[in-house]
């Protein structure tokens, strides 16, 4: 545990020794420097306007992630346990998730218009599929005797699914979300920086034109940490969720 | 007397997959389950003897021929009362051993005091009170299979089939469980049906056993063993249970020996 974190440390200061290098070869106007936009980035967290701004893309991710799981989850057990169904849809459901959802975008927001419900239907657009596809995989992958003992228990097809199934899948549903869950982010970013009125994307798409980078990297730099928080604590119930097996 | 389980001219032919033929695995096979008694099911290896369980618990749709246990037609679903355990490991690895034993317990509406209650007596019956706690990785797979019987056991079913449920136990393990099994069924009154391969376990543990042909199986003997109830297996050194042995055998080896597709005159 304390080599990780020595190794960990170690990496960040690798990091930060070519951040600084490449500031010196590129000029702080193209690239600042880590001091430049660790400044920027302590004051924009104190200004009131832009904590809204986090606010906003937090509240749009915690919808789309719960709309990409939920949904998800039924998808992946309608796949995992109907044999017919998953050899029909499937095929679709890899095309979607190879396809760049961009290209969606402007039928997004002709439905939904531009605000909220937009970028909520596209973060979610980007996860529903690998927690689906992850899910699926999982139940197919378990032993049939599972699921004949839930029979035998007294479980009707719902309550074998939701008791036994999902349960006994847990582990690949979880590897399913911390992917899923990690392309939700992506997706309601692109959605704030294509058509949003708030949140970081627009921040990002303002300070882009006025050749404000250091805001740009500040943005970048609590995306990376929003992304890194969600893998981790996803990694961490994985792992739980397989000590016992 | 009214049969506790009763087959009759039940079938299963496996559909034709692809370019392979329709596979008849069983049957048609009539086949009669005392109340209270103790029925061995023995056959060679593939002659169906898991399909038949299947269908018996109503698992397995049978091809022909009719199901009924307590009087009543088996059809799509386990009926109440009829309790299985299976020869695969059916633990739940994300459940604790108690939490496994209480499941199908816990589904019928029973107050949690009396589930609680029901579910310790059934981890002391069955030796596992260190490991109560324990997952079942934690646990060795005899103790699984404990898991499994007690998980069984504790709804208290009428009737209990058995698919080769010591099959993955040494055969020192296997003997214990045996007496175990003996005891509880000496306690509970239930019907038990034990389907084996081994004619030892048969002989040992059954009031009738029941002998089966290979594939598509069919009854082709039944056996009764005469055993008192208060039995165990002291009895291994009893001379008659190697002349049942003997009898079994000798009964079920031209048939074990056509499962193999060795001659008859091989040996």
């Amino acid at each position: 545990m304390r080599q990780v974190l020595v190794d960990r440390l170690a990496l960040a200061a690798v990091a930060l020794t070519l951040w600084v290098a490449l500031e010196l070869r590129l000029g702080p106007d193209i690239l600042p420097g880590p001091l430049e936009t660790g400044l920027r980035l302590l004051g924009l967290l104190a200004d009131p306007a832009f904590q809204d701004e986090i606010a906003s893309t937090l509240g749009a991710f915690a919808l789309a992630a719960l709309l990409a799981a939920s949904l998800g989850l039924m998808l992946g057990a309608a796949l995992g346990t109907l044999p017919r169904t998953s050899d029909l849809l499937e095929p679709f459901l890899v095309g979607f998730y190879a396809l760049p959802k961009v290209t969606l975008y402007p039928t997004v927001l002709l439905l939904l218009g531009v605000g909220l419900d937009a970028k909520v239907a596209f973060g979610a657009l980007h996860g529903i599929v690998p927690v689906a596809l992850f899910t699926a995989g999982g139940i197919r992958g378990l032993p049939p005797i599972l699921a004949k003992s839930a029979r035998t228990l007294g479980l009707a097809r719902v309550a074998t699914v939701t008791r036994v199934l999902l349960p006994a899948a847990l582990p690949e549903i979880l590897a399913g979300l911390r992917i899923g869950l990690a392309l939700t982010l992506l997706g309601t970013l692109i959605g704030e920086m294509f058509a949003a009125r708030s949140g970081l994307g627009s921040v990002l798409m303002r300070a882009i034109p006025r050749l404000d980078n250091a805001t740009v990297l500040s943005v970048t730099i609590l995306f990376l940490a929003g992304a890194l928080l969600v893998d981790w604590t996803l990694e961490r119930a994985t792992r739980r969720s397989a000590a016992g097996r | 007397m009214e049969a506790h389980l009763r087959l009759e001219g039940v079938a299963k032919v496996f559909a034709a997959s692809g370019r392979s033929a329709p596979v008849p695995a069983l049957g048609p096979l009539d086949l009669e389950v005392r109340r209270g008694e103790f029925l061995s099911i023995v056959g060679p290896s593939g002659c169906g003897k898991s399909t038949l369980l299947d269908i018996a618990a109503g698992l397995l749709a049978p091809s022909a021929g009719r199901v009924s246990f307590e009087g009543r037609e088996v059809r799509g679903a386990t009926p109440p009362g009829l309790g299985v355990v299976f020869q695969q490991d059916a633990s739940y690895p994300w459940l604790t051993v108690s939490e496994n034993i209480g499941f199908g317990l816990r589904r019928r509406g029973l107050p949690a005091q009396a589930v609680a209650d029901r579910v310790e007596e059934a981890i002391r019956l069955m030796g596992l009170s260190a490991f109560a706690r324990a997952y079942p990785a934690q646990l060795s797979g005899g103790m699984r299979q404990r898991v499994c019987i007690a998980r069984t056991l504790v709804t208290e079913p009428r009737l209990v089939l058995l698919d080769e449920p010591f099959a993955a136990l040494d055969a020192q393990t296997r003997l214990l469980m045996g007496d175990e099994l003996l005891k509880l069924w000496r306690r509970a009154g239930a019907t038990i049906v034990l389907i084996t391969h081994s004619l030892e376990e048969a002989a040992l543990l059954s009031d009738r056993v029941l002998l089966m042909s290979a594939r598509p199986g069919r009854i082709i003997e039944t056996l009764a063993t005469g055993w008192p109830s208060e039995r165990s297996s002291d009895l291994l050194t009893d001379p008659r249970f190697a002349a049942l042995t003997q009898r079994l055998w000798t009964a079920l080896a031209p048939e074990a020996r056509r499962a193999l597709g060795l001659g008859s005159e091989a040996a």
